[in-house]
């Protein structure tokens, strides 16, 4: 055995991994060469100092810290359904003052619109008191749905096309954050065609919902256009931020 | 065409008592075409609740509708219908009809679960908002959009293309060519054959087996690819996850060509490939001689890529 | 290191024709039933069971998350593989162990935020937070100069070491949260050692020469 072989093995041989022949080929050339028995004494120092180092307790704060990262978490959670509450109130309203639903259907796609134009994390007017209800609405465990403490059916419905936009638009921003970091090493020309065909389809979802605000229908299937254009957007981002092709 | 008028066949009506127990009606409706003609299209829209759809020797069309309603008086409101076109598609969709304001209908307390049983070789439309759509042994492809449930399709051929916002999406035994689109939710392939694979998935991971398809194109945002089966010689196959590991794992030792890129951590390549590091975290490998090899592009951003032979 | 970390049988000076091979306690079956009633609990969201599943878990993963990170971020980093696991534990399928689900998570989250640095080599904010010695020492010990070196290591090689010597985990163990096969891990882990023998090289010739020197006393 040569050196060059004992570089290749050392771990194998420190790990006890070696066959028995090869073990004691091994050993029989540390006998005469010191270079690389010092070199198996170190591979096992490395071993053996990295097994006893000290396990690292957290500082005491971390739990409390972690404690309160759930909990805006959870209320992160609740203000996602925002927009339904605000439409809650809204329903109410229409309720005691007798405002056919239609009208109301077209009030959730201009609540829509609004989400849609604000970039979705900035506040509509009326929000204080959105809050207030957000932080009393708390989800009590992951996975529950918060359309579930919804009474009718129809807000129920409302509610569940509030959540499915929420999802496309969240799925799109974190896509397009992505992207932005990926396109600092595009070309020029990549970077304008990938531009272009974004803009097309923004233009399209925002003919969409102003076709949505003029309809009175606020039907699941109303939504159907615009959810492929958002599946279309979905596709061309993560075509650039994933695929790495602009 | 013939229509069958509407046989509502009642198999069972439960009796309510007050408003405590839900009613529940089930309807069958039967559907023939006239002699010679074959139903080429079934577009199937049902915002209510689950769909089944399932191929069958016959050119008939059989639609069982199980209705569920808090009384009597909202499963009225409960309606499907049958728009039996002659020169185009079937098309068969639910709703619920208006109502007083005064007494709104409880959350959940409706719904309409549509089993259909189709000819084969009829081309399937189907949606659904909130629910299932599980489609078997059909020959002429699906489409198949479900806005919040998972989508089961078994025993397909022909061109099938899934979407879901949230839901899963599972592949048994489909040859021909699947694009399956989900923002959240995971792809599940078992025994896939054929020229296409597409799948773009936000959230969620895509697992296959035995799977042996000329052009692969997967993208995952954030989720893990783990896919087995062959290669196919002058295929391409392109596998990215931004936020995920990649693992392929190929039975077959054909000629190919590797484009590794992991940016963060390991890139594994079976013994047989000739291997090279470059920049950027980039391996390319080689392996097998031959004028058309498999083209394969792996990428990850943070994550591991490890492809081996079995 | 576990919490249960066992001694190395090692204490002695290393001889090079020895194999050293440490004792490992595996899970017992009342560990593991232990685990899934933690994790139950927690799904349902009672705030103790959290509690308690966190420090059952907080020195691994805060371990593991500093010596991949280092110390100046690993509390932030620490912080979210916390969170993320509370958050999906809902998805946690029980088809791996807890711990080395919990594990994943953590090497996770710590390699994506060493890849979201700025490259430098040797962060000297962050060596400066590393515990000062007990004995004031201008001469840091082996022990700080390893972790110290971890830092050079390329993230991937680090993960390994980290997993398997610090941690203790078996190459099929480092292979299943890496998501790597078996042979890709006893690679990564021969190179990180010869790596670590390389930056630590003088420092281990220097023991070596005192001992001797001690020897001939």
């Amino acid at each position: 055995m040569r050196c060059r072989d004992i570089h290749e093995l050392v771990t194998a041989y420190v790990e006890g991994e070696l066959d028995e022949r090869r073990s004691s080929a091994l050993r029989g050339h540390l006998r005469v060469c010191t270079v690389c028995a010092e070199m198996v004494e170190d591979e096992v120092r490395v071993r053996e100092l990295a097994g006893a180092l000290e396990p690292l307790d957290p500082p005491a704060e971390l739990w409390s810290a972690i404690d309160a990262r759930l909990a805006d978490a959870e209320i992160a959670d609740a203000r996602r359904s925002r927009v339904w509450l605000w439409w809650q109130r809204a329903l109410d309203g229409a309720r005691r003052y007798r405002i056919p639903l239609g009208v109301a259907g077209a009030a959730a796609a201009a609540a829509l619109a609004l989400l849609v134009a604000r970039g979705g994390d900035e506040r509509p007017a009326g929000e204080s008191r959105v809050a207030e209800l957000a932080t009393a609405v708390k989800s009590s465990a992951p996975g529950d749905d918060p359309c579930g403490a919804v009474a009718t059916h129809d807000e129920q419905t409302l509610c569940q096309m509030h959540q499915e936009d929420r999802r496309y638009l969240d799925a799109i921003a974190e896509l397009t954050q992505l992207v932005a970091e990926e396109r600092t090493a595009w070309s020029a020309a990549d970077a304008s065609r990938f531009d272009a065909a974004l803009a097309e389809l923004d233009r399209a979802a925002g003919d969409e919902l102003k076709r949505l605000a003029v309809a009175a229908a606020a039907a699941p299937s109303s939504r159907d256009p615009l959810y492929s254009i958002y599946q279309q957007k979905i596709d061309l981002l993560s075509r650039a931020a994933v695929g790495g092709a602009p | 065409m013939r229509v069958i008028p509407l046989a509502a066949i009642l198999l069972s009506a439960l009796a309510g008592t007050a408003a405590a127990e839900p009613v529940v009606e089930r309807d069958v409706v039967e559907l023939s075409p006239v002699k010679g003609e074959h139903i080429a299209k079934l577009a199937i829209d049902n915002r209510l609740g689950d769909v089944r759809i399932e191929g069958h020797d016959r050119e008939s069309i059989s639609i069982i509708a199980v209705k569920r309603a808090p009384d009597h008086e909202t499963l009225e409101r409960l309606k499907v219908s049958l728009v039996p076109d002659p020169s185009g598609p079937v098309s068969i969709s639910t709703a619920l009809l208006a109502g007083q304001e005064a007494r709104p209908i409880p959350a959940g307390s409706v719904r309409i679960d549509l089993i259909i049983m189709a000819p084969r070789s009829a081309l399937i439309d189907a949606k659904v908002w909130k629910g299932r759509i599980a489609i078997k042994g059909v020959d002429a492809g699906a489409e198949l959009t479900a806005v919040d449930g998972d989508i089961d399709v078994e025993q397909v051929s022909g061109s099938v293309s899934t979407e879901s916002n949230h839901g899963s999406h599972s592949f048994a035994q489909v040859f021909g060519a699947i694009d399956a689109h989900a923002t959240e939710g995971d792809l599940d392939l078992d025994v896939v054959r054929g020229e296409r694979l597409a799948a773009v998935v936000h959230q969620g991971h895509v697992i296959g087996r035995k799977v042996r398809v000329r052009d692969i194109s997967i993208r995952v945002t954030r989720g893990d690819i783990d896919l087995s089966g062959e290669a196919m010689a002058g295929g391409h196959y392109s596998i990215a996850s931004y936020w995920g590991n990649v693992q392929v794992r190929l039975g077959k030792k054909v000629p190919m060509h590797i484009r590794a890129q992991a940016r963060a951590g390991l890139v594994t390549l079976p013994g047989r490939f000739r291997r090279q590091n470059l920049d950027g975290g980039v391996v390319t490998g080689d392996a097998g001689a031959g004028r058309s090899p498999a083209d394969l592009d792996l990428r990850t951003r943070v994550g591991i890529i490890t492809v081996s032979e079995f | 290191m576990d919490d249960d970390s066992v001694d190395i049988a090692a204490s002695k000076k290393p001889s090079a024709l020895a194999v050293v091979r440490p004792a490992r306690r595996a899970a017992s079956a009342s560990d593991l039933a232990d685990d899934a009633v933690l994790v139950e609990a927690c799904r349902r969201g009672e705030r103790r069971a959290m509690e308690a599943l966190y420090h059952r878990y907080k020195r691994r993963v805060f371990g593991l998350v500093t010596r991949i990170v280092g110390p100046g971020e690993s509390e932030e980093v620490a912080q979210e593989v916390f969170v993320r696991i509370f958050r999906g534990l809902g998805r946690f399928r029980g088809d791996s162990q807890l711990s080395t689900w919990i594990y994943r998570l953590a090497v996770n989250a710590a390699l994506s935020h060493v890849t979201r640095r700025p490259r430098h080599e040797g962060d000297d904010e962050a060596l400066a937070k590393l515990p000062a010695p007990e004995v004031s020492d201008s001469d840091p010990s082996l022990s700080q100069r390893l972790e110290r070196a971890l830092a050079h290591l390329p993230a991937g090689y680090r993960a390994v070491l980290v997993l398997h010597d610090i941690h203790g985990m078996n190459h099929e163990e480092v292979a299943e949260i890496l998501g790597c096969q078996v042979g890709t891990s006893k690679s990564q882990l021969h190179k990180a050692r010869a790596r670590m023998r390389d930056l630590l090289g003088p420092a281990l010739a220097a023991e070596r020469a005192a001992e001797r020197g001690g020897e001939r006393k």
